[in-house]
């Protein structure tokens, strides 16, 4: 018998399940007769932008040498001061020896521009890039706080961790934004980012918590009867086993807080989400809009699993 | 080399009190070989860690060569330095190779350079038989050849006493052998040694003395001919009965 043979009539069966939903979402939306605008959509991504060029006096155009694509431009002003111009041939909006004022456009020059969809992305990433670094940190530490002996270190950690579990995340936002932010006079950035490292680091803590209880309390044993301090011990031979008992639910929590991400919008950070609001508002390609942006967080997030799952391919060396 | 004086480990949980340890005294001379047996929790696990402050005794002295642990000012590291263990479940880095579960703590403790941590731990694994899985995973050895690596990662800190809590309960009958030989040929050598194990053979064998605990004490003290021709008290011979 073949594992090959007897997996693909539930392959099938899986692709004919998706069919059907996305089919049966098709024909529910043809009902409501929404009108489809998907061609609106790629100018959000990237956009030719055109700056106008501008004569900056009032003057004459002295000459127009074309080369190609651009041409140069040259303006004499009444005061026989000369400035020279590039503007793409193709839209020139002027002829040898007319007269200009100030401020009237001589022609253009196109270039590609980062739409916001992009702008959005990629403050989504640094934003919940350097909200991972903090919450790994403070995570680290009060998930070593947690598994200390002395009270008042666990009590902290304790407290610091069912605080941040019993509330919402959008509600410790508001709180960082309105209340700690104008109390520290603090800009909206650093609020959000503090928020998001928070909250993910309260749950790091317990994933680093139980990462370290985790390991078995012979392998303390046999190092600190070896002659090692508690802290090499932590270094050399709990943390590094720790990790790799802990890499799974860790990225998971990472991509927890991309996604957790998209609520920092409230607070007028434009990352993905708000990104995507703002286009809605000018474009009315509500379902378009919305289906691109979670298409954006998945791509991000699936491609964050794939880099975790190599590193636990890497460290699966010892098993 | 050891003198422990009236020790007490109590346990506390859920309002019982557990004397694991119950007023032992004894001294164990350097170089010599002590064997202590006694049936299952007699505390004779805990007796040992208290020697390496494994476990914090709540009463009594412990003094390793001039050393008091129940001395607050002791640094508990630097006795560690000197009292080497190896337990029954081997507790290797599994992370680690072979060759680093032997040089780590050399490293980081004794502060030796790489070179001569290494050169040292291929030694070792030259004298307890397996200097070719010098670069293996632990999780690549057998028990046999796991609890020889323990003992080797033991002998590279140079201490002067090893304490064994039952080395080859965990191990297949077949690979039992090898590590006794190991035990019995730095037996030979002069180490100080005191060994927790049911295994009579090897007691009658290396044994210098041989120490009979049940329920925290000391209940009878003699050399292997002692125990297997005339043991005194009842404990003893109903114990001994049920392991030979
Ligand atoms: N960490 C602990 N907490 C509470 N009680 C403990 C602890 N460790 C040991 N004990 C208790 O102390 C007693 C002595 O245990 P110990 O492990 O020293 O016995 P042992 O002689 O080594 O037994 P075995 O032959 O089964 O290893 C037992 O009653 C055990 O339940
Ligand atoms: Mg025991």
């Amino acid at each position: 018998m073949n594992a090959t043979e007897r997996i693909w009539p539930w392959k099938i069966l899986l692709a004919v399940i998706l069919i059907l939903l996305a089919a049966g979402t098709w024909g529910s939306v043809r009902q409501i007769d929404y009108q489809w605008r998907w061609y609106r959509v790629p100018q959000y991504f990237f956009y030719l932008a055109e700056d106008a060029q501008k004569i900056p006096f009032d003057g004459t155009v002295s000459k127009i040498e074309k080369a190609g694509e651009t041409a140069t431009v040259t303006l004499i002003s009444e005061s026989s001061e000369v400035v020279t111009v590039e503007v793409e041939t193709v839209g020139i909006k002027v002829s040898e020896g007319e007269e200009l004022f100030e401020d009237d456009t001589v022609g253009f020059i196109s270039e590609w521009r980062l739409g916001p969809l992009m702008k959005g992305l990629w403050t989504t990433i640094w934003l919940s890039a350097i909200a991972s670094v903090f919450a790994l940190i403070l995570g680290l530490i009060a998930g070593l706080a947690k598994v200390s002996k002395n009270y008042t270190i666990r009590g902290l950690a304790m407290v610091y961790v069912e605080c941040i579990r019993g509330t919402p995340l959008l509600v410790q936002i508001f709180i960082a934004y309105f209340f700690l932010g104008t109390v520290f006079d603090l800009s909206r950035n650093v609020c959000g980012i503090g928020a998001l490292a928070l909250f993910a680091g309260a749950y790091v803590a317990e994933i680093v918590r139980a990462g370290i209880q985790a390991i078995p309390p012979g392998q303390t044993e046999a190092a600190r009867s070896l002659g090692m301090t508690m802290p090499q011990t932590m270094m050399d031979i709990i943390l590094p086993q720790a990790f790799k008992k802990i890499l799974p639910p860790l990225s998971g929590q990472f991509i927890s807080l991309i996604k957790d991400s998209s609520l920092v919008s409230v607070i007028a950070i434009t990352d993905l989400t708000k990104s995507g609001r703002e286009i809605i508002t000018s474009t009315f390609a509500t379902f378009e809009v919305w289906l691109v942006v979670a298409a954006m967080y998945l791509l991000v997030t699936s491609l964050l699993s794939q880099v975790v799952f190599y590193m636990e391919r890497r460290l699966a060396v010892s098993d | 080399m050891i003198k422990a004086k009236n020790v007490v480990k109590l346990f506390h949980g859920y309002g019982t009190t557990v004397r694991a340890v119950d007023g032992v005294s004894t001294e164990v001379e350097r170089g010599e070989v002590v064997v202590v047996i006694g049936p299952s929790g007699s505390g004779k696990s805990t007796f040992l860690r208290c020697i390496n402050g494994l476990e914090v005794f709540s009463e009594g002295h412990i003094i390793i060569d001039g050393v008091d642990l129940a001395d607050k000012k002791t640094n508990i590291n630097k006795v560690r330095m000197e009292v080497g263990m190896v337990f029954q479940q081997f507790n290797l880095f599994p992370h680690k190779t072979v060759l680093q579960n032997l040089t780590l703590a050399q490293r980081r403790v004794r502060k030796r350079s790489k070179k001569v941590a290494e050169e040292k731990a291929r030694a070792l694994l030259e004298k307890v038989g397996i200097p070719e899985k010098a670069d293996e995973y632990p999780s690549r050895l057998s028990g046999g050849q796991q609890q020889r690596v323990a003992i080797a990662r033991a002998l590279a800190m140079e201490p002067k006493i090893m304490l064994f809590d039952e080395p080859t309960s965990a191990l297949d009958p077949e690979m039992v052998g090898e590590v006794l030989d190991v035990m019995k040929q730095l037996a030979r050598e002069g180490m100080t040694m005191v060994v927790v194990t049911h295994e009579m053979g090897f007691a009658r064998e290396v044994a210098d003395r041989v120490l009979f605990m049940d329920e925290g004490k000391i209940v009878e003290v003699g050399t292997p001919e002692h125990f297997f021709t005339e043991p005194r008290e009842a404990r003893t011979k109903l114990f001994l009965k049920q392991v030979l």
